[in-house]
């Protein structure tokens, strides 16, 4: 009952009489009930009624003469209109309202622990792809399968685990003890094939069966040694293992402009920003076109993270420029027929497995402007590639 | 008459008599008081069938007042019952 008093709310009113006795019994002959009756002075209460019965006591009062006058108002109703009349209060509390209903059902960090080798930011995104992302729902978080999604997308791992505790999710995950040595796939048979053309000088064979010998010209792709064995009845198999020297005969045509742009000492740094928000750039400066050789580009984009590791689509980019002097010019035939010779040289040292050049051929022309290098190189390089041999069944002699 | 009928008649009595109760020293409830003859925060009248009961006191405050009961709150002193 009392709650229904509670909800219409009270009217704390200033009563003014020249006979107050006689004004609260016509008031409670009436049915009014009074609360918290203050005595203020000789001629002046101060009283507390329900709203429905405030007009009555108004009516009464004046009847009997006196001055009434509303001092406050209080109760569920009363208050309520009084929000009613602050929109942007309610639509705050609203949404703190809203969003403590919504945050604790969502993952807003995360947490990776037990990785020592596997960088935490790609666990994070491989969770992502799970399911595992900002503003996921926990519930959707099931346990069991983001663990076997995880350990079957990064294969480094050995145990994976996802907890929630609140709004973060915790993955702890154990790697697997990776070895030093290299996997040779151990079930399978291997031969020794030349990977360049050429004349064998040296040969030395570990282990295999040796196809070739001293002197002997070879083409790319042959068989040098085999991991097969025809011992007659049987044939036995192995993995390969030889080092095989030949001479070899290279053809090379390097092409360099006769005329140089070089940088010169740093003359001014430029530093200009931007802020992308999604795929869209917003820039915060002009002249942002194409630039020549003389000024150098250094484009930065920093995102803004989480603590949890969520990077969000928003990026403060910088772009410094630096300019330079001009310089360079005519490139002398001398320089550049020692430069072009060179990187001829460096060239064909990376292409080949190991060995080096015997002698060299090579003749420098300059040409519309630019500098032509023709050179046959004669290398003594090793040619022996291992190749794995198909699978053949084990023959059980029917 | 009936000794059932004599029951409600001392019931309906009972009921119109006025009910004094004071508990400590600080809250006092009449019932079937009959109106307030004078208010004030050291002496406080109410009429009462029989006649008036003046509560004397400091800080007195008539807390809850209808037709049938009235609450006085504050410390009372001094509790006087008067007859016609």
């Amino acid at each position: 009952m009392s709650l229904f008093r509670i909800l219409p709310g009270n009217i704390i009113t200033e009563i003014t009489s020249a006979d107050i006795s006689s004004l609260l019994n016509t008031l409670v002959l009436n049915e009014i009930q009074l609360k918290n009756i203050r005595y203020v002075d000789d001629l002046t209460v101060r009283i507390t009624v329900s709203r429905r019965n405030y007009p009555q006591l108004v009516i009464l009062s004046e009847k009997h003469g006196a001055v009434v006058k509303k001092r406050g108002i209080y109760g569920l109703f009363p208050v309520a209109n009084r929000f009613l009349k602050r929109p942007v209060l309610v639509l705050f509390l609203l949404l703190v309202f809203l969003l403590s209903c919504y945050v604790p059902s969502r993952i807003f960090f995360l947490r990776v622990e037990g990785n020592t080798q596997i960088p935490e930011r790609y666990i994070i995104e491989v969770a992502a792809e799970c399911g595992v992302d900002f503003g996921a729902k926990r519930r959707f978080v099931r346990s069991e399968m983001i663990k076997n999604r995880l350990l079957e997308k990064i294969p480094q791992l050995q145990w994976a685990g996802i907890n929630t505790y609140g709004c973060t999710a915790v993955i702890s995950v154990r790697e697997k003890t990776i070895s030093d040595k290299e996997d040779i796939p151990k079930h399978k048979v291997s031969s020794i094939v030349a990977s360049h053309d050429g004349i064998i000088q040296s040969c030395t064979v570990q282990r295999g069966n040796a196809l070739c010998v001293v002197g002997q010209a070879v083409k790319a792709g042959q068989v040098l040694v085999s991991g097969y064995l025809d011992c007659g009845i049987v044939t036995k198999t192995t993995q390969a293992d030889a080092e095989i020297k030949a001479l070899t005969f290279r053809d090379l045509e390097v092409v360099a402009p006769h005329s140089t742009v070089n940088k010169g000492t740093k003359q001014e740094t430029k530093t200009k920003l931007a802020l992308r928000i999604g795929k869209k750039l917003i820039k915060f400066y002009k002249d942002s076109g194409n630039l020549d050789a003389t000024c150098g580009k250094i484009y930065l984009e920093e995102y803004v993270n989480l603590p949890g590791g969520f990077r969000l689509p928003v990026a403060v980019v910088k772009e410094t420029e630096v300019y330079y002097s001009e310089g360079g010019g005519e490139l002398p035939v001398s320089d550049a027929g020692e430069w072009i010779q060179d990187f001829a040289n460096n060239h064909l040292k990376n292409t080949m497995i190991s060995g080096e050049i015997v002698s060299a051929d090579a003749e420098i022309t300059p040409d519309a402007g630019a500098l032509y290098l023709h050179g046959r190189y004669a290398c003594m390089e090793m040619i022996g590639q291992i190749k794995y041999e198909e699978f053949i069944p084990k023959d059980d002699g029917k | 008459m009936g000794k059932i009928q004599q029951i409600r008649q001392q019931e309906n009595v009972l009921s119109m008599l006025p009910i004094v109760e004071l508990t400590g020293q600080g809250r006092l409830l009449i019932e079937n008081h009959q109106g307030v003859l004078s208010y004030a925060p050291n002496t406080i009248k109410i009429k009462v069938s029989y006649g008036c009961v003046i509560i004397t006191g400091n800080s007195l405050q008539l807390m809850e007042m209808s037709r049938v009961k009235l609450a006085i709150c504050g410390r009372i002193d001094c509790l006087q019952l008067l007859g016609r």
